[in-house]
């Protein structure tokens, strides 16, 4: 039998007792007195960060608990820097820190050795959908006549589009939509960030880029569209199951979707590979562009009261920026029930659709100039 | 618009928003003085306080914050040779060497005063200027970028100090470092040796941190000695009032290095980057007598330091007209001013013009004031230069080591931040002048972006006949040839410039770091021929001359080191002499205690860490008491719990003690 010495026994049993009086403590109660730290995949005052930065304060009412929520850039990648961090061993899995962020669902699928963590490892809290457009010049026509959606058939020379990467969803939409109307373009990537892809419309460097509702309403509708520089050339739809465009959903007023004004023009819908891949890069916007994420490992019944109390907060229209509220616009947040059919759109890509992206990336390379 | 103009002014002397600039100055002064801190970082912090606040209010917390980091950076890169903030890189060329000589006080006393004097400048000038900057933002696109990024390059002439093909060198290393990570072009990893830290590329705050810091440390460590070599009384005569009659006396160059601050502030993209070392340029090209600079010229603090406060004023205001921010720092301005309600563009100059023109007033009263906290306070601070180096040493670290963390949060960036230690302090031992490194490293970035851009948005290369680019090369030809007659009248003149930090370096010890970078540019062709073709050609474009220099660099040290060696008595008396002189045993062992501190960071974490090397360094190395150690780590680690952990809310290195922590933690839950 083992003996133990007082010195030893005494604080052992005292430890004992401390832990069985402590007992269980409830998940409701986890976040009470505690910090959340939720991370953003962009620079402070960058596109997300102006969305999160509002909706982290009404958020922290609904948890119970009523966290201390901080919000941390980590900016860099389109969100992959920060994803890569919070899935990494460097940040604790434990409820208290969590994404909030866009995530690059192309560069997954296309194999982009950026991305060094699996996403579906981790926990989806919310998803938020989005109302992608494209933006064109008007100097495209002389004396800038280009003043309605329609005035793009009318421009026959090659303009050239400006984006942040190849795989870009959204610039992807504008490509795709911008080839299906016979536009011949060249594709200018590298620019950082929606300030300077908007700038170079601004300095004749380019002629159109694709923009999201909400940057739309903050920064370009007054710098470009105000000033006559450019319009927004068309919104891209949303489509339901048998791939027919949901033409009821709130789009911005004025603004036509882009198989409005084709079918005006051709007398049909739009048809072939291409437009099948254009309808499930739409429907990826509208699905989750940007995402809240709990890292793998976080206990589940804290997962849970993530996601019921983010659902609270997106009832509350104080979670809106005042600029966006002014102007009605607003992400398409997820109901919790919708988040698996909304992470399966990532997922649902067919093999046609891959093969027809990855050709459109190839010809787009292909045809670019050389540096010599 | 001047009734806006004088609502403006009234608004930021209203009560509590004067409270709120004040409070942003105080932290800015502090944000900017910390090495590794800066403005960028305030910005974070603040903006989450400025929710409920009126846009003015907001405005005078933030930009009164802001605008003051490179007045006060300017304490560090005189006192410590370490660059405060990325903005004042140009002004440790001759502010340290004035420290150094006990001079702190007179660098400080032009410092404040031509940073207060570029910051009002900025914003006055460009309000005025407003009907054409928009005109002057569209003719710099990508080409115009690009060409401003060579103009910059150029600058490379006059960092160089004694040889050119040394300060060549250094530069075409560190445009190859910038290669290191992603491919602008393609998703492509070049240089990353497998490892995931350097698929992002070097960040630069550790390495500006390691270079400069780091060897400047050593140098109070190893020899013993305070900032000043010279003793207080022998500068008895030097005071604050010197500076600022040294910078009434340079009006005109402070005038002319506002300037090209604020223009070059307004361009997107190329922001502050660069402006310190253009200014700092003029001041040595436009100089009759170059022989100071580079050994404590008070123009070559004046230059960097007014334009540095003017290029804020100039990002600000297309940030706020165009929506088209200059800088990192205006993109989150921007951020600010949508959280605000309001709308960047027209109406910023129109219906809430009131607004745009507080906040020039809040950046011409954030500048006055900083100047004359800082004057009342540049006193104390300057006595800092005459105390022991042994007492400042630790502390440094401790903000150096920090600084480099906050980059990415990685150990690799402690690992960069000490690998750039020793590069810098063989570069320094050896005679390299480190500058040019920094340049380059900025720019390379900058360079293969917009190069980048520029053949894909314009099909080729036609765009370098565009009129703007035509001027902007031509300007650089004409820089590059005022370079090269200076350098070639330095060297007929007894009383030769010797810019740059290599004055003191020994033709053997400059060997190693010569064998080193042939070896090492060697390499870098030999991974880069593996690369795909497209990907290949920049690196390859900078490594094969930096080989060809490099070789031409370490033949002309062989020859040096054999007149050497046949006028002191062999290689090997050579080598004992240089050695000894650089004290090279004490110096491994002060990065032995650095690496110690990186490996017990593992295991008891970094603050721990950090406190005990603290301690261990105060006793063994500086031989002070336990009390004085311990209660030295003690502060220090409070500080960083408290504004690194909290404050900052950064996350910390796992170690092992965290993870028995949380194994108690969870038996008791």
């Amino acid at each position: 039998m083992i003996k133990l010495n007082h010195f030893v026994a005494a604080p052992l049993i005292v430890g004992a007792v401390a832990v069985g009086l402590s007992g269980p403590s409830s998940a409701e109660d986890f976040y009470k007195g505690k910090t959340l730290t939720v991370m953003i995949g962009s620079n402070a005052g960058g596109g997300i960060d102006l969305l999160a930065r509002p909706f982290v304060p009404v958020w922290s009412k609904h948890i119970p608990g009523n966290p201390n929520i901080i919000v941390k850039n980590i900016p860099g990648g389109g969100g992959l820097k920060m994803l890569n961090l919070l899935y990494g061993k460097q940040v604790k899995h434990d409820g208290l820190s969590i994404a909030f962020s866009p995530w690059r669902p192309m560069s997954r699928i296309l194999g982009d050795k950026a991305v060094r963590h699996n996403i579906e490892d981790g926990h989806l809290i919310a998803a938020a959908g989005n109302i992608p457009m494209s933006m064109i010049s008007s100097s495209l026509l002389p004396n800038n006549g280009l003043k309605k959606d329609s005035d793009i058939f009318k421009v026959k020379k090659p303009i050239v589009v400006a984006g942040s990467r190849r795989d870009d969803a959204v610039s992807l939409l504008n490509r795709i939509s911008l080839r299906l109307v016979g536009i011949e373009y060249r594709y200018v990537f590298g620019y950082r960030g929606q300030n300077n892809i908007m700038t170079s419309l601004i300095q004749n460097e380019s002629q159109s880029f694709p923009t999201l509702a909400p940057a739309y309403k903050q920064l370009v509708e007054s710098n470009v569209t105000n000033k006559g520089i450019g319009i927004p050339l068309w919104v891209h739809t949303e489509f339901d199951i048998n791939g027919k465009p949901i033409e009821e959903f709130k789009l911005i007023p004025g603004i036509r979707p882009f198989h409005v004004v084709y079918r005006e023009h051709y007398g049909k819908m739009p048809s072939g590979p291409d437009w099948e891949a254009y309808k499930w890069l739409s429907n990826l916007q509208y699905a989750l562009p940007v995402g809240v994420w709990a890292p793998p490992g976080t206990p589940p019944e804290l997962v849970k009261i993530l996601r019921e109390s983010h659902a609270k907060t997106v009832q509350d229209p104080e979670h809106i920026p005042p600029v966006l509220r002014k102007a009605g616009v607003d992400l398409n947040w997820s109901k919790p029930e919708e988040l698996p059919a909304r992470f399966k759109t990532f997922r649902s890509i067919t093999p046609e659709v891959l093969a027809t992206v990855k050709k459109f990336i190839s010809e787009e390379a292909k045809r670019a100039p050389k540096k010599k | 618009m001047l009734d806006a103009f004088l609502t403006g002014l009234g608004l930021v002397f209203e009560w509590p928003t004067i409270g709120f600039l004040f409070g942003g100055v105080l932290l800015g002064i502090w944000l900017g003085a910390v090495p590794g801190l800066g403005g960028i970082i305030g910005l974070v912090i603040l903006l989450p306080f400025t929710f409920g606040m009126e846009a003015t209010q907001a405005f005078a917390l933030l930009l009164g914050m802001f605008a003051v980091t490179s007045t006060s950076d300017t304490i560090a890169s005189v006192m410590l040779g370490i660059p405060g903030t990325a903005a004042s890189q140009a002004t440790i060329l001759d502010g340290y060497p004035l420290a150094q000589k006990g001079e702190a006080h007179r660098a400080f006393g032009a410092a404040f005063t031509v940073s207060a004097f570029g910051g009002v400048f900025g914003a006055l000038i460009l309000a005025a200027s407003l009907p054409l900057l928009l005109p002057l933002i569209k003719s710099f696109g990508k080409p115009e970028i690009f060409a401003l990024g060579i103009l910059g390059l150029s600058m490379i002439g006059v960092l160089s100090g004694k040889s050119i093909a040394k300060g060549l060198v250094v530069a075409l290393l560190g445009l190859l470092i910038a290669m290191v990570g992603f491919a602008e072009s393609d998703a492509i990893p070049r240089y990353d040796f497998g490892t995931e830290y350097l698929l992002d590329g070097i960040p630069l705050i550790p390495v500006v941190l390691g270079l400069f810091a780091i060897p400047e440390l050593m140098d109070l460590a190893l020899k013993d000695t305070s900032i000043s070599r010279v003793p207080r009384d022998r500068v008895a005569g030097v005071t604050i009032l010197t500076g600022a009659k040294d910078a009434l006396k340079h009006w005109w160059l402070a005038t002319r290095s506002a300037f090209i601050g604020t223009y070059i502030g307004v361009l997107p993209g190329l922001g502050g980057a660069i402006v310190d070392w253009l200014a700092y340029a003029h001041a040595v090209q436009s100089a009759k007598d170059k022989s100071q600079f580079g050994k404590g010229d008070i123009r070559g603090v004046i230059a960097p330091e007014s334009a540095n406060n003017a290029v804020k004023a100039g990002a600000l205001i297309p940030t706020v007209a165009f929506g088209i921010p200059g800088s990192l720092g205006a993109a989150i301005l921007l951020g600010a001013l949508l959280i605000q309600g309001l709308r960047p563009g027209p109406e910023m100059l129109t219906t809430d013009a009131h607004i745009t023109f507080s906040m020039v007033w809040s950046i011409v009263v954030a500048n006055v004031l900083a100047a004359v906290l800082l004057m009342v306070w540049a006193n104390q601070l300057a006595k800092l230069a005459f105390v022991r180096g042994h007492l400042i040493v630790p502390a440094v670290i401790m903000f150096v080591f920090m600084g480099a963390w906050i980059a990415r949060v990685s150990i690799g960036d402690w690992i960069v931040c000490l690998a750039f230690g020793v590069l810098g302090f063989a570069m320094k031992k050896g005679g390299w002048p480190r500058p040019p490194i920094i340049l380059a490293l900025i720019l390379g970035d900058i360079l293969e972006n917009a190069l980048h851009i520029s053949v894909l948005a314009h099909g080729g290369y036609g765009w370098l006949e565009r009129p703007v680019v035509l001027v902007v090369l031509a300007l650089t030809a004409i820089m590059i040839v005022l370079a090269g007659r200076g350098i070639i009248k330095a060297k007929s003149s007894p009383n030769r410039a010797e810019t740059g930090d290599d004055a003191d370096g020994s033709n053997i010890l400059s060997l190693p770091l010569s064998v080193v970078l042939v070896l090492l540019f060697a390499g870098a062709i030999w991974i880069a021929n593996g690369f795909p073709v497209d990907i290949q050609r920049l690196p390859m474009m900078i490594a094969v001359p930096a080989l060809l220099l490099s070789i031409y660099v370490l033949g002309k040290d062989i020859k040096l080191v054999r007149e050497d060696a046949a006028g002191g008595g062999g290689i090997g008396a050579v080598w004992s002499d240089a050695v000894a002189g650089a004290l090279l045993g004490r110096a491994g062992v002060f990065f032995a205690y650095l690496i110690a501190m990186i490996a017990v960071s593992f295991v008891i974490g970094q603050i721990a860490a950090i406190c005990l090397y603290i301690a261990i360094y105060l006793w063994r190395w500086g031989g002070y008491g336990w009390r004085l150690s311990i209660g030295y780590a003690l502060a220090g680690g409070v500080f960083l719990w408290g504004f690194y952990g909290k404050v900052m809310t950064i996350h910390w290195l796992p170690s092992y003690l965290d993870d028995f922590y949380g194994m108690i933690l969870s038996l008791g839950s």
